[in-house]
Formats: structure tokens, sequence, C-alpha cells
């Protein structure tokens, strides 16, 4: 089909198809899915204005529909939203304000200075999420050893981190509490302080929350895993709008392809979000580290190795595959599920 | 769909600002409607989706 605002022939089983990888990842690990979408609508031939355009709008509509199915689940802390949001836009502010200043100082200079930035944060993370994750894994198998269990793992339980410990001791007035959350007491400080943190990385670096603020949520504030997935699609949400409106006037979006690629989304955001209940925390914070150290080897590729193509194969067949273990795991966990229900 | 298509052609290159408008409302009620529409689907089914609350007191029990 040929899309006349983004003057691209495109086949709608690619758009749909890549829509509902996107929707699986976004709706399970609480992802815009930008990073995946640019690169994948560029490689055909969509000019990168339109794709970054195209990728925020189709975001917006996914992202209701994953927050819809998080919020049914209880995974959604209006109060921390609230909090981040204005945050979040003094950040991502602040962050394009660097990055023009950057700019200021040579387009070749910004390139890698952004790429190297990229890499670091993502490969950090990586590394630090797979720390968390192996430490949890290795609890359990001691819990479990000195006492088995019929059903599920001591990974079950999410132990707040000695971060997100410090920052809810800190009593800087208001402080608020969240159920949803599980948080007793967090000043309001530390989480607009967090979001701003989060917004500069998202302004500068040009990449959706996702990234930066499910870690964010869970290791600085305290959020079970499930709940900072929730919340985090709620942002999604707020920056979505804003960038889709911001986008459309400078003609940079192409709403027909967006509607073609959320149709997809909407599907797969639905299997990602219900993939939640039948996974711990640990497993979605593992699943995480291995898309950003992926996402990560993708920027090393397209930055400075200048191997466009690897690093498209890189992010859309790991992100098929991912699509597919989450399937994966919805089936297996109903399968469970069922066989566990007394009666079944 | 080609009317469709060449009115939001026509909108995109003249009217920018109602454009914008349009495309966040289009994708926001896509959204809503989407939403609805699986959460009935799911409901049809017997698919049930307890609230934390719920999970956590079926856990206890």
């Amino acid at each position: 089909m040929y899309f006349p605002v983004a003057e691209a022939t495109i086949a709608l089983w690619y758009l749909i198809g890549i829509g509902f990888a996107i929707g699986v990842c976004g709706g399970f690990m609480g992802m815009g899915g930008g990073w995946i979408l640019v690169p994948a609508l560029m490689a055909l031939g969509v000019r990168e204005n339109i794709a970054i355009g195209t990728s925020l709008a189709q975001m917006l509509g996914h992202a209701i529909v994953s927050t819809s199915r998080h919020w049914q689940f209880g995974n959604v802390s209006i109060k921390i939203a609230l909090v981040m949001i204005p945050g979040t836009a003094i950040g991502i502010e602040i962050g394009a304000r660097i990055l023009e200043a950057l700019k200021a100082l040579g387009e070749a200079h910004v390139e890698h200075t952004i790429g190297g930035l990229y890499v670091v944060l993502l490969l950090s993370l990586a590394i630090f999420v797979y720390r968390d994750v192996r430490r949890a894994w290795r609890r359990a198998a001691k819990a479990n050893a000195a006492e088995p269990r019929d059903g599920g793992t001591a990974a079950d339980e999410e132990k707040t981190s000695r971060l997100a410990l410090w920052a809810q001791s800190l009593k800087l007035c208001p402080c608020i509490s969240c159920s949803i959350a599980q948080i007793q007491s967090i000043s309001v400080w530390v989480i607009f302080f967090s979001a701003i943190a989060a917004g500069v990385l998202t302004g500068l670096l040009g990449v959706g929350g996702g990234l930066v603020r499910l870690p964010m949520l869970i290791y600085l504030i305290g959020c079970p895993t499930t709940v900072a997935v929730g919340t985090d699609l709620l942002e999604v949400i707020i920056s979505g709008s804003y960038g889709t409106f911001t986008h459309a006037l400078k003609g940079n979006v192409d709403l027909l392809m967006a509607f073609y690629i959320f149709v997809g989304a909407a599907g797969g955001a639905q299997v990602g979000a219900f993939a939640t209940r039948y996974v711990n925390g640990t497993q979605i914070r593992g699943i995480f580290a291995f898309v950003a150290l992926i996402a990560g080897l993708s920027v090393i590729a397209n930055s400075f190795l200048k191997m466009q193509t690897l690093a498209l194969v890189l992010i859309v067949g790991v992100t098929a595959l991912m699509a597919l273990f989450i399937i994966a795991l919805l089936v297996i966990g109903i399968k469970q599920e069922a066989a566990d229900t007394p009666g079944a | 769909m080609d009317t469709v298509v060449d009115t939001l052609q026509q909108w995109h290159d003249h009217q920018r600002l109602f454009y914008a408008t349009v495309t966040v409302l289009a994708m926001a009620a896509s959204g809503l409607i989407f939403a609805f529409i699986l959460q009935w689907l799911t409901s049809l089914a017997g698919i049930d989706t307890p609230s934390r609350g719920e999970k956590d007191k079926k856990a206890a029990d």
C-alpha cells in the first residue's frame, strides 16, 4: 500500500506484524517501542522524521490499550504517575536544550557523544539488571533448597533495592504513600527529581521513556516490577500525546501508517499485558536486561561500525524472538493455572 | 479508501493544526475503542482479570 505522507509503499502485513511484536514487548515491559520501530521503518525508505512521528502516534494508541489492561490488573499507580509527569516534561526540555548546545559544537561531535552515552547507558543498565536478576535467582534457589514449595518460587517475592530503601527513608516534605506500589512513604521530591533525570536522558538521547523509566521506578522509587510496567505505560500515554501533536504539526506523522501499526500493536499489547500475570518480576527484569543489551549492541553497530543492516537485523530479530518467548510464557502460565485449579 | 487518503493528505498539506488535532484524537479514540472491545471480548470469553487486592487475597487463602 502507498502512504502519501511518508512517500513510501509498504506491505500491510509487515506493518501489522512489526506492530504486533512491538505490542507484545511493550505490554510486557512497559515500553513504547520507538527504538525498534524507527529503524524498522527507515529500512523501508521512510524518512527519519516521519518514522519518529509515526512511531509516537502508534505508541499513543497502543499505550492506552496496554494501560487499560494493566489498570484492571491493579498495576497502575496514578499518584506516582501524576508526580512524574511535570518532572518528565521539565527533564525532556532540559535534555533537548543540552542536545541543541551540543549541536552547536558540530554534527559529528553530537553523533559520537550521543551514541557513546546511549551505549554506556544501555550496557550499564543491562549489566546492573542482570546482576540483580542473578542475585534473585540465587536467593530463590537457596530458599527453595531450605524449604521446598509446591507452587512458585521465592523469586516471586520481590526485594526492594537498597537504593530504593534509602530513597524512601528521605523524609523531605511532602511525602506520599502508595498502596498499589506497596510504598509506605516516599518524598514527592524523590519521584519528581528522578523523573527529571529520566526526562533529561529521554530528551538528550531521543528514546522513549521505557528503557530509562522502568529501571528507575523499580530500583530508585521501589515499585514492584509489574506496577512499574503499568505506571510507565501511563507515562507513555502523556509523552506520546505531546510528541504526536508536535510532530504532526511539523508534518511528521503518517496517520494511516500509524493506524495499521497500532492495529497489530493493540493485539500484541493484550498478549504482553496478560503474560505479566503468569511470570514474576525477576523474569520480566531478566528479559529487560537482555533487550537492553541487544539495543546497546545495535547502537554500536549502527553509530560506530556503520553497519545499518546488522543493527536492523539485531533489533527486529530480537523483538520477534522476544515476542515469541513472551507468548510461550503466557501459554505455559495458562496451562499451569488450569492444571493447578481444583476440579480442572 | 482513496477518499480518506486524499482528505488526510489535504489536511496534512494545508491545515496542519487541524491535522495534528485529528491525529491525536484519532489515535486516542482508536486506543480507547480497542481497549473497550478487547475488554468486552475477554469478559465474553470468561477470562477473569482480578485486581491486585483480589490476587493477594487468593494467594493468602
